[in-house]
C-alpha cells in the first residue's frame, strides 16, 4: 500500500440535523445537549457525542448508531417549537475514518481545503469538498473523519481504493 | 556505437551506473546523471526529430525547457507523446523514438514539403482548407496535428495522483535566489514549498563554475539541501515544475519523481500566501539563416553539456553573440578540448574585461553569421563583417549562438502580472503584479550572482518580523558576473533566401512575420495566430521577444509598444494523467447508487445515469429478449397486476417553521397552506419567468412541518431555489429546509394488486381506500419495518410509495419482491415508467418541460391558483399570455399507422411541408394497453386541433398522425384513485 493509513468505510452515525436560534435550540434540548459551540466552523464532544457548529443557527448531533433511539426519543423533534427544526438524518451520511500517520496525505488528495493543523485544528469542522463532493470534515484522534452523501459511498470507496493502490 | 562525445572527466554524471537506452530501434548506452539529450549527444546523434512544417532536421538546441526541437516519443514502460528529450531522465531500458518522419529521421520523405514552399506560407491553411469543406481535410490534419502519438493504452502499472497543498510561501526555483530565499523563510518557521524542475537543485550554478565564499558554488548549494532537508517545515520538490500560476495564488505544480514507487507522477495545487517566482532567465536564440542546423545550439546549452554533463558537443566551434554572457564560458569549452575558432559578436564594441575572457581567442567585432552551411550537420559558416563588409566561410562542426537572456516571466505573466522593457538587458522584466506574488533573481532582470544574493536577502528579511531577521546573518561572496548587450532581433534579412527561424518549434521564419505585417496582422496578438510564432508547448521561450523586436524594427517603433502576448499554461509538456490524478475509469464521472443498485446489477439490470448522477436501471432483459420486449412485459405487469420500482433518488425535503405554508404557496403555482396534516398535492414551480422549473409533491406532517419531493434531476436546484429565496427575497420567512433525500429511500408499488401486495407484506397501516386515499401519507409499518407510506402515482395506477430509512431498503425491497411473486411482480426500469407516464400524459422534465413550457400550453390550468395573490412566474405567465403569442401547446399524437413510431424530437410542420416547424414530439412509446404507438407532442395551438392530422416531417418520409387529448389511459383517472 502506497500509504500507511487505515480506512474505515461507510460508517452509519445517528446524526440529527438542528436549526434554530441558540436560545430557542438550548431551551428545547437544555436536558440533554449541556454545551454547544459557539465558534462558526468548530464542535465540542460530550462523551460520544459531538455538536457540529457548521452554519448560521445550525448545528449537527452526531452519536453512535446505537443511541439512535435514545436520542430520538429524548430530543423529540416532532415536539420542537416552531422555531426549531430537529431533523434525524442518520442514513443521510456515510461516513469515512482515516486513521494513521499518512491520514493528512490522504485528505490532501481529497479534499482542497487547508488542513495544516493551524488552519484546521483538533475543533475544527466543516463541510467543503472530498473528491468534487460535498462532504463533512473534522479531525478525529491521529486522523479525519469525513462523511458525504450516502449515495455517493459507493463512488467514495472507489476513489480511496484508487488512491492507496499500489 | 561508442560515446565518443563523452569527456573523460567531469560532470554531475555517475560513471560508475552506465545505463542502456534505445533509440529509434538501436541501443546506447549513459551514464546516471544523464538526460536522454545529453546521453544522445555523448553517441554523437546529430538529428533527433524532423520539423513540424517543413520536416527539417533537427538537433538538439538547449539543454533545458527551453528546448524548441528535439521531440520524442517515449515507447514502452514509459510511453508518452511529446517529450523533450533534455527534460527526459535517462533510465535504464529507456526507449524512444523521433517525431514527424517517415520511414526514418534520416530519411524523412516529409522533407519534400520544403520544395513546395511557396504555397505553404504563414496563415494557408485558414486560407486553403475551407474549400470545398474543412471537413475533407480534417482528418489528414489531425494526423498532423500534435506531432507524436498518444498512448494507446494506460500505464501497465501504477497510477497518477493529484494532491492539495496550502503553505506560507512557495519558492519556484531551486537557483541560487531560490535556495536563499527558501533557507531564509525556513530559518524564520514558516511553512515553505521549494519546487524545482531540475533533476538536481542549483539552477544556473549546476552549469557555471563560480564560486560562493571561495569554495564552489555546488558546496554552497549542498550545504542548503542539507539544511532545509532536516527542517519539517520545509517540502522540497525536485525534478517537479510549476506548470500554471492560477488566480487566489493557487500553482499547478507536476512531480515527476515521487517517493511511492506506484505513483507515476504527481500534481500539486499548491495554495501560498507568498508565492516567490525564482525561475531564472532562458537564453534567446540569434536569427540569421538556417539557424536550425542540427549543431547550431545555443551557447549556455553547450556550456551545459559541457560543465554538467561532460559532454562535448562538438571540435571546432564558432561562437555567435551580441551580449557578454558567451564570454565566461570560454574557459571551460577550451578545458573540454574544444577548439575555439571565432567569436562573432554583433556589437562595434566590446569591454576590454571582457575581451579579456577571450584574450587568447579571435574575437570578430562587429559581425554576424550570414549563413549556415551543412544540412544534417553544421560543417561551416558564413561570417560578415560589417566593417569592411567582408564575407569568411569558417569550416566547423558547432556553433554556439547567444541573442541575450530572457527573464523566465512565465508564470508571473499566467499570474495576470504584466511585464516592460528594459533596455538595458534588452529583455522585457516583470513590472506590475496582480496576486501576492514577487519575482526575485534572473526572473526579475538581475543577471549577476552577488546582486542576486543581496536583492534575495533584501526582500527575504524584509518579510519577516524584527524579532526575526536574525536567522539569516551570513555573508556571501561571489564571482564577479558581467553582463551588457546590444539588441539583434535578427540579422538582416530582408531579401534573405534561406530560412531563418523565429520559432523553431512551430517553423516560423522571417518571411511568415514580414507576410504578417504586410496583410496587417500588426497586432502581436494578431501575427501569434497568423504565424503560430509563440504557440504550441514551447510559448516561444526562444523566439517571442525577437519576435516583437522584429515587429518593433520592421513597424519602427519600440517594443513596449508591440507589447507581449500570455504566456500559457503548461509551462512544459506534461501528463494528462497528472492532472485528472486517482479520477479515472469507474470515477472519472460521478455516480450515486441507492441501497439496491447492486440487487439490480445482479438480476441482470441495464444501467444507466438518470439525472443527478443517479445510476437507475433502464429495464431488466431476459435471455434472448429485446429491448421492447422487456419494456413491454414491465409495463403489462403494472397495468395489470404489480410492479415495484426503486424511487429513492425523488429529491425530498423536510420544511420546519412559522411560515411554510405562505413559503409553499409562494413557490408553487397551486395552494399548499390550506393542506391539513396527512394531506398533499401535486404541484408546479415556475421560474421568475413563468416557465415550468419542476414538479412534485407537498406534505403536511403537522402545523409547523411538511415534506416536499422533487423530480430526481432537479432536487439540487430546487434546494438552491429555496435556499436563495429565504436568503435574499424573503428572509423574512421562519422557515428551516433539510435535506432528507437519503434519509428516505422509496419502493413503489404501483398496479391494481399494489393493495393486496401491502396487505401479504403485513402492515399495521390501514389500506383501504377511504381511510388511505389519493394524495395522502400514513407512518406505520410494511413487513415490520417503520415506513412513511404515500399515496403518489406516477404510472395513473393504484400506487403506494413505501418510504423506509436506506439501511431497510434492501430488505425491504428483497421482500416485496418474494411476497409478490404469487402476483408475478416485476421489477420496472425507467424506461417502462417513461411509457406508463405517457400513456397517462404526465410531464416528464428534458421531454414535455423544455425550458419553454408554462401550465397552461400543458393543459394545466387547474394548478394555476387563482385565489392566491402572488406566486413566483405568476405576472409572467400572464403578461406573456395576455400578449396573444402563438403557444405550443401538448397534445397526444395516434400515428395513422399504429405500427409507426415517431422518432422523438421529431419536428411537425403544416402538411409536412419544408416550412417552420409548428411543434415538435416530445416523446413516442408502444403502449401496451392500447396495443400501438402512441406520443405526446408540442404544437402551435394545439388545444384547439384535436381530431385534425400533424405531420411529423423526416429526412426520408412524413408521418401522418391524429392529434387527441394527450392522454390514453384511464382518462378520468379512476385508477390512481381506486
Amino acid at each position: 500500500m502506497a500509504y500507511n493509513v487505515k480506512i474505515y468505510p461507510r460508517i452509519l452515525n445517528t446524526i440529527f440535523d438542528i436549526k434554530g436560534s441558540i436560545s430557542d435550540v438550548r431551551a428545547h434540548l437544555k436536558d440533554h445537549i449541556y454545551s454547544f459551540p459557539t465558534k462558526p466552523n468548530s464542535y465540542i464532544s460530550q462523551g460520544d457525542w459531538k455538536v457540529f457548529y457548521v452554519g448560521l443557527n445550525h448545528w449537527i448531533l452526531m452519536a453512535p448508531i446505537d443511541d439512535e433511539q435514545e436520542l430520538t426519543v429524548s430530543l423529540k423533534p416532532e415536539d420542537a417549537p416552531a422555531s426549531v427544526s430537529i431533523v434525524l438524518i442518520s442514513d443521510t451520511l456515510t461516513f469515512f475514518h482515516l486513521d494513521g500517520p499518512d491520514a493528512f496525505s490522504i485528505m490532501s488528495i481529497a479534499c482542497p481545503l487547508n488542513l495544516n493543523n493551524d488552519a484546521f485544528t483538533e475543533e475544527s469542522v466543516t463541510f467543503s469538498e472530498i473528491f468534487g463532493l460535498k462532504g463533512l470534515i473534522f479531525r478525529d484522534g491521529h486522523g479525519f473523519k469525513f462523511a458525504v452523501d450516502q449515495s455517493f459511498g459507493e463512488m467514495v470507496s472507489q476513489y480511496l481504493n484508487l488512491t492507496l493502490a499500489d | 556505437m561508442k560515446s565518443h562525445n563523452r569527456l573523460k572527466a567531469g560532470g554531475r554524471i555517475d560513471r560508475s551506473k552506465r545505463l542502456s537506452f534505445n533509440f529509434n530501434g538501436k541501443i546506447y548506452y549513459g551514464f546516471e546523471g544523464d538526460t536522454l539529450a545529453s546521453a544522445m549527444l555523448a553517441n554523437g546523434l546529430n538529428v533527433i526529430s524532423r520539423s513540424f512544417k517543413y520536416h527539417r532536421p533537427r538537433g538538439i538546441i538547449g539543454s533545458g525547457v527551453e528546448d524548441p526541437a528535439s521531440l520524442v516519443e517515449l515507447l514502452d514502460e514509459e510511453a508518452s507523446g511529446n517529450n523533450l528529450s533534455t527534460n527526459v531522465k535517462l533510465k535504464e531500458g529507456l526507449s524512444a523514438k523521433s517525431i514527424n518522419c517517415w520511414p526514418s529521421v534520416d530519411f524523412d520523405f516529409g522533407a519534400i514539403t520544403q520544395y513546395f514552399e511557396k504555397f505553404i506560407p504563414a496563415g494557408f491553411y485558414y486560407k486553403t482548407f475551407k474549400w470545398p469543406t474543412w471537413h475533407l481535410f480534417e482528418p489528414l490534419i489531425r494526423v498532423a496535428a500534435g506531432l507524436a502519438n498518444a498512448p494507446k493504452m494506460p500505464p501497465k502499472s501504477g497510477h497518477f495522483e493529484s494532491r492539495n497543498a496550502h503553505t506560507d510561501y512557495l519558492i519556484i526555483g531551486a537557483g541560487p535566489a531560490g535556495l536563499l530565499a527558501t533557507l531564509i523563510a525556513a530559518r524564520s518557521g514558516a511553512n515553505v514549498f521549494l519546487v524545482d524542475q531540475n533533476t538536481e537543485a542549483g539552477g544556473s550554478l549546476l552549469s557555471l563554475n563560480l564560486s560562493i565564499n571561495k569554495r564552489p558554488a555546488m558546496d554552497w548549494v549542498d550545504g542548503v539541501i542539507k539544511e532545509i532537508s532536516a527542517m519539517s517545515n520545509v517540502t522540497h520538490l525536485q525534478d517537479s515544475t510549476a506548470w500554471a500560476y492560477r488566480e487566489h495564488n493557487l500553482v499547478v505544480v507536476n512531480e515527476r519523481e515521487v517517493e511511492n514507487a506506484s505513483i507515476i507522477e504527481r500534481s500539486w495545487r499548491i495554495r501560498a500566501k507568498k508565492v516567490i517566482i525564482a525561475t531564472g532567465a532562458i537564453e534567446r536564440s540569434l536569427v540569421f539563416p538556417n539557424n536550425d542546423r542540427p549543431g547550431v545550439m545555443l551557447a549556455s546549452a553547450v556550456q551545459t553539456f559541457v560543465s554538467r554533463y561532460a559532454v562535448k558537443p562538438g571540435e571546432n566551434l564558432v561562437i555567435f553573440t551580441n551580449n557578454d554572457s558567451v564570454y565566461s564560458y570560454i574557459k571551460d569549452f577550451k578545458r573540454a578540448g574544444i577548439n575555439i575558432l571565432a567569436i562573432v559578436d554583433s556589437r562595434k564594441t566590446i569591454e576590454s574585461d571582457v575581451l579579456d575572457y577571450a584574450a587568447d581567442e579571435r574575437v570578430i567585432p562587429y559581425s554576424i553569421i550570414k549563413n549556415v552551411n551543412g544540412y544534417k550537420k553544421v560543417n561551416s559558416v558564413v561570417v560578415e563583417s560589417f566593417g569592411d563588409n567582408g564575407l569568411e566561410i569558417i569550416s566547423c562542426d558547432l556553433l554556439a549562438h547567444s541573442g541575450g537572456w530572457n527573464p523566465a516571466v512565465h508564470l508571473h505573466s499566467q499570474s495576470r502580472g504584466t511585464v516592460s522593457f528594459d533596455e538595458k538587458i534588452a529583455a522585457f522584466i516583470p513590472d506590475q503584479y496582480v496576486q501576492s506574488a514577487i519575482n526575485i533573481g534572473a526572473c526579475n532582470g538581475n543577471f549577476n550572482l552577488r546582486e542576486i544574493f543581496d536583492e534575495t536577502k533584501l526582500f527575504m528579511l524584509g518579510q519577516l518580523s524584527a524579532s526575526k531577521q536574525m536567522v539569516y546573518e551570513e555573508k556571501l561572496e561571489c564571482n564577479k558576473q558581467m553582463y551588457s548587450i546590444e539588441a539583434l532581433w535578427s540579422t538582416d534579412l530582408l531579401n534573405e533566401k534561406n530560412k531563418a527561424f523565429f520559432d523553431i518549434q512551430n517553423d516560423v521564419t522571417h518571411h511568415d512575420i514580414q507576410l504578417a505585417l504586410r496583410e496587417g496582422f500588426s497586432n502581436i496578438e494578431h501575427v501569434k495566430r497568423y504565424t503560430t510564432g509563440g504557440m504550441g508547448f514551447d510559448q516561444g521561450k526562444t523566439g517571442n521577444v525577437n519576435i516583437i523586436g522584429a515587429i518593433a524594427d520592421l513597424e519602427g517603433i519600440g517594443l513596449n509598444d508591440v507589447g507581449t502576448t500570455t504566456f500559457r499554461s503548461p509551462f512544459t509538456p506534461i501528463s494528462f494523467g497528472s492532472i485528472s490524478g486517482v479520477r479515472e475509469g469507474a470515477v472519472v464521472l460521478p455516480f450515486r447508487h441507492t441501497p439496491v443498485t447492486k440487487w439490480n446489477l445482479e438480476k441482470g439490470a441495464f444501467m444507466y445515469e438518470a439525472g443527478a448522477r443517479w445510476r437507475r436501471p433502464g429495464y431488466f432483459p431476459r435471455d434472448g429478449e429485446s429491448f421492447q420486449e422487456a419494456v413491454n412485459r414491465e409495463c403489462h405487469a403494472v397495468r395489470t397486476g404489480v410492479g415495484v420500482y426503486d424511487g429513492s433518488p425523488l429529491g425530498k425535503f423536510e420544511l420546519k417553521g412559522e411560515n411554510v405554508g405562505e413559503f409553499l404557496d409562494l413557490i408553487y403555482t397551486n395552494m399548499m397552506s390550506s393542506l391539513l396534516p396527512g394531506n398533499g398535492r401535486y404541484g408546479l414551480m415556475l421560474t421568475d419567468d413563468g416557465l415550468i422549473f419542476d414538479d412534485g409533491v407537498a406534505f403536511r406532517i403537522d402545523q409547523h412541518r411538511w415534506f416536499i419531493s422533487t423530480s430526481s434531476g432537479h432536487s439540487d436546484s430546487v434546494n438552491q431555489h429555496m435556499q436563495k429565496i429565504l436568503a435574499f427575497d424573503r428572509p423574512d420567512l421562519d422557515v428551516k429546509i433539510t435535506n432528507i433525500t437519503n434519509q428516505w429511500n422509496n419502493a413503489t408499488v404501483c398496479g391494481p394488486l399494489a393493495r393486496k401486495l401491502l396487505q401479504k407484506l403485513g402492515t399495521n397501516i390501514d389500506l383501504g381506500n377511504s381511510s388511505f386515499p389519493f394524495m395522502t401519507f400514513r407512518e406505520g409499518k410494511i413487513a415490520n419495518i417503520p415506513a412513511r407510506v404515500i399515496r403518489v402515482s406516477f404510472t395513473g395506477e393504484l400506487s403506494f410509495e413505501i418510504n423506509v430509512s436506506p439501511r431497510n431498503m434492501l430488505t425491504l425491497w428483497e421482500k416485496i419482491i418474494k411476497a409478490g411473486a404469487e402476483f408475478d411482480i416485476l421489477p420496472v426500469g425507467s424506461e417502462a415508467s417513461h411509457v406508463l407516464r405517457v400513456e397517462k400524459g404526465f410531464l416528464s422534465l428534458g421531454h414535455e418541460v423544455d425550458g419553454t413550457v408554462d401550465p397552461y400550453d400543458l393543459g394545466m390550468n387547474w394548478v394555476m391558483s387563482k385565489k392566491k395573490i402572488d406566486f413566483i412566474g405568476k405576472r409572467s405567465v400572464h403578461l406573456r399570455r395576455s400578449s396573444g403569442i402563438v403557444r405550443r401547446e401538448l397534445v397526444g399524437l395516434l400515428p395513422t399507422n399504429p405500427d409507426e413510431a415517431i422518432p422523438e424530437g421529431a419536428p411537425l410542420t403544416p402538411k409536412g411541408k419544408k416550412v417552420a416547424t409548428e411543434g415538435f414530439t416530445t416523446a413516442c412509446v408502444w403502449s401496451v394497453v392500447n396495443n400501438r404507438w402512441v406520443g405526446l407532442a408540442l404544437l402551435e395551438n394545439g388545444h384547439s386541433r384535436h381530431g385534425e392530422e400533424a405531420y411529423v416531417r423526416l429526412k426520408n418520409k412524413i408521418i401522418k398522425a391524429e392529434i387527441t387529448r394527450p392522454v390514453f389511459h384511464d382518462p378520468d383517472g379512476k385508477l390512481l384513485r381506486s
